[in-house]
């Protein structure tokens, strides 16, 4: 891990961070707000007026009229927004932290350095899963404050915090897609193909698995991991999470090994 | 200091590096010479350990390149062939962060180098030219005073004046006992600085000599404008040169150079309105040398 280097990915990357958790938290207050403690039949009338029962499942808007503000919460944010905006920040992070250097040359430099490329790597590894979590922390705190405010009591901090836990192995495993794809790729557009298109790929597998109620389908996207109802319940199995961050560790460190051994044409 | 044996990297068609072997003594300055795409890249790449050869090794300060290629850095300098640099930096930021990862504390080196080449460093690096950029990437493989230099295309896209620059500067490194590794597509940039040459060719090393045994075989080539074009079988006839081209009263000749000075004499009784030198191609040096 190198200080330096860590600094100059902070400069680089800031503004993307700040944009997408300024999206995060505008839609967290409005959602938030939308939650009714007497019961949520008009916004489900609302909801179901402009949507059919399909593509409502697709977005993951399944809630009974009188579900708690945490189950609420799961189904509009975690059912759909938590999941494309960070995965979003950190899919093209992970691009640009690694493939753009290798794409544009500059990466020349730093292998012209005494720097090892482990270190390289490490550094690049660090700065993608420490923004990642920071960006899931700071929405957390954000919803948990916000929520404290409006409804004081109702939401229950335990399993919300599991949700968040759960959400963060989830990234955690996508984001190791993404620096995967980025440390092998010598051109962005097969890092950001693979590292952003799989992930993708199985968000759309898990939209149609729960639109149809295929099974099939649910068994080949590891969105379905990440059980957001189940966990704001507190019925989540700690397998899963544990899979979920076990094997996105492993994709980093394959991602850190690879970058090691590959020729760079630079 | 430079040690390669029987390298290999075959990339399909004929492209890549066959069989390169090369020593480069502690302090020399070696210029490798080859025409656009003949290996030059590839071998410094292989050299420098950012791709692991198919076969062969090579050794950088007694280190193997791609094992240690992170300890050979720290007495090293290179200029890659085509310049990037990172986003949202001016040419000191860009000096600052290279200092930075070096862990090099002492700057006077490289304030020195940016006065000589007379770089304006506040620049922002997308506005910057080629030769701003090629310069900036000077500083930052000299300024830590490396031991070995490995150069790619040194000179692409600075001016006469800054040519000159570098040369000066290649030459202080020379005094210095740098050892200086040089890659370059013409011979003319590198005959001034270089003792030895290596000629690549294909990937393969076709010709190493002295600096010295490549000029004596260089033949010399003019372009003369002769004010009647009707002398002109009579000078073919009387001065000592070969005829190469032939354009109305525009004649290119090339001259052994032992004979420079009888052609010249001879000239003398001819009426011309114009001579001019010409540069000689690499390919064309490298058929001399092999006649």
């Amino acid at each position: 891990m190198n200080k330096h280097l860590f600094i100059y990915d902070l400069k680089q990357n800031r503004l993307l961070f700040a944009i997408i958790l300024a999206v995060l938290i505008m839609y967290s207050s409005i959602i938030t707000n939308m939650f009714d403690p007497a019961g949520n039949e008009d916004l489900i009338a609302l909801a179901t007026m402009k949507m059919s029962p399909e593509l409502m499942r697709a977005f993951g808007f399944e809630i009974a009229a009188d579900c708690s503000l945490t189950s609420f919460l799961s189904s509009y944010l975690y059912g759909m927004l938590m999941l494309i905006f960070p995965l979003l920040y950190a899919n093209i992070t992970a691009n640009r932290l690694m493939a753009q250097h290798v794409d544009k040359g500059n990466m020349a430099f730093l292998l012209a350095t005494p720097l090892s490329r482990t270190t390289i790597a490490t550094t690049q590894a660090i700065f993608l899963l420490a923004g990642t979590w920071l960006l899931l922390c700071i929405c957390c705190a954000f919803s948990m404050i916000l929520c404290h405010s409006l409804f004081p009591g109702l939401l229950d901090t335990t399993n919300y915090i599991h949700l968040n836990v759960g959400l963060a192995a989830l990234m955690t495993l996508l984001s190791g897609i993404g620096f995967l794809a980025s440390a092998c790729c010598n051109e962005t557009k097969y890092s950001l193909g693979f590292g952003m298109g799989l992930p993708l790929l199985f968000y759309v597998f898990k939209m149609a698995a729960d639109a149809s109620g295929t099974t099939a389908l649910k068994y080949m996207s590891v969105f379905s991991l990440f059980e957001n109802t189940a966990l704001a319940n507190g019925e989540g199995e700690i397998w899963k999470i544990v899979l979920m961050f076990g094997s996105g560790l492993l994709l980093y460190m394959a991602g850190i090994v690879l970058f090691c051994k590959r020729d760079l044409s630079l | 200091m430079i040690k390669i044996q029987s390298l290999q990297k075959d990339y399909g068609n004929g492209k890549g590096v066959f069989d390169l072997s090369l020593h480069i003594p502690e302090g020399e300055v070696f210029g490798f010479l080859g025409p656009n795409g003949a290996g030059k890249t590839t071998t410094i790449r292989m050299l420098l350990g950012f791709i692991a050869p198919d076969a062969g090794q090579c050794h950088v300060n007694g280190l193997p390149s791609f094992a240690q290629r992170a300890k050979i850095m720290s007495d090293l300098g290179y200029v890659p062939a085509e310049i990037n640099f990172f986003d949202g930096m001016n040419g000191m930021d860009f000096l600052k962060f290279m200092g930075k990862l070096r862990q090099m504390h002492d700057t006077s080196r490289r304030d020195e180098l940016i006065r000589y080449l007379d770089i304006d460093t506040s620049v922002r690096i997308s506005r910057m030219s080629k030769g701003m950029k090629q310069k900036i990437a000077l500083v930052a493989a000299f300024m830590h005073r490396p031991r070995i230099l490995v150069l790619d295309e040194p000179t692409s896209g600075l001016d006469p004046l800054m040519q000159h620059r570098f040369n000066e500067m290649i030459v202080q490194e020379r005094e210095r006992g740098t050892t200086v590794f040089m890659s370059s597509h013409s011979f003319e940039e590198v005959e001034r600085t270089c003792s030895r040459i290596g000629i690549i060719r294909q990937g393969h090393l076709v010709a190493v000599e002295n600096i010295g045994a490549l000029h004596k075989s260089k033949q010399r080539r003019y372009t003369l404008t002769l004010a009647h074009a009707e002398t002109a079988d009579k000078l073919l006839e009387r001065c000592p040169c070969k005829l190469v081209a032939r354009n109305g009263n525009m004649l290119t000749v090339s001259v052994n150079a032992e004979d420079i000075n009888g052609f010249i004499k001879a000239l003398g009784r001819f009426e011309l309105t114009d001579i001019c030198s010409e540069t000689i191609s690499l390919e064309e040096l490298f058929m001399q040398y092999y006649k």
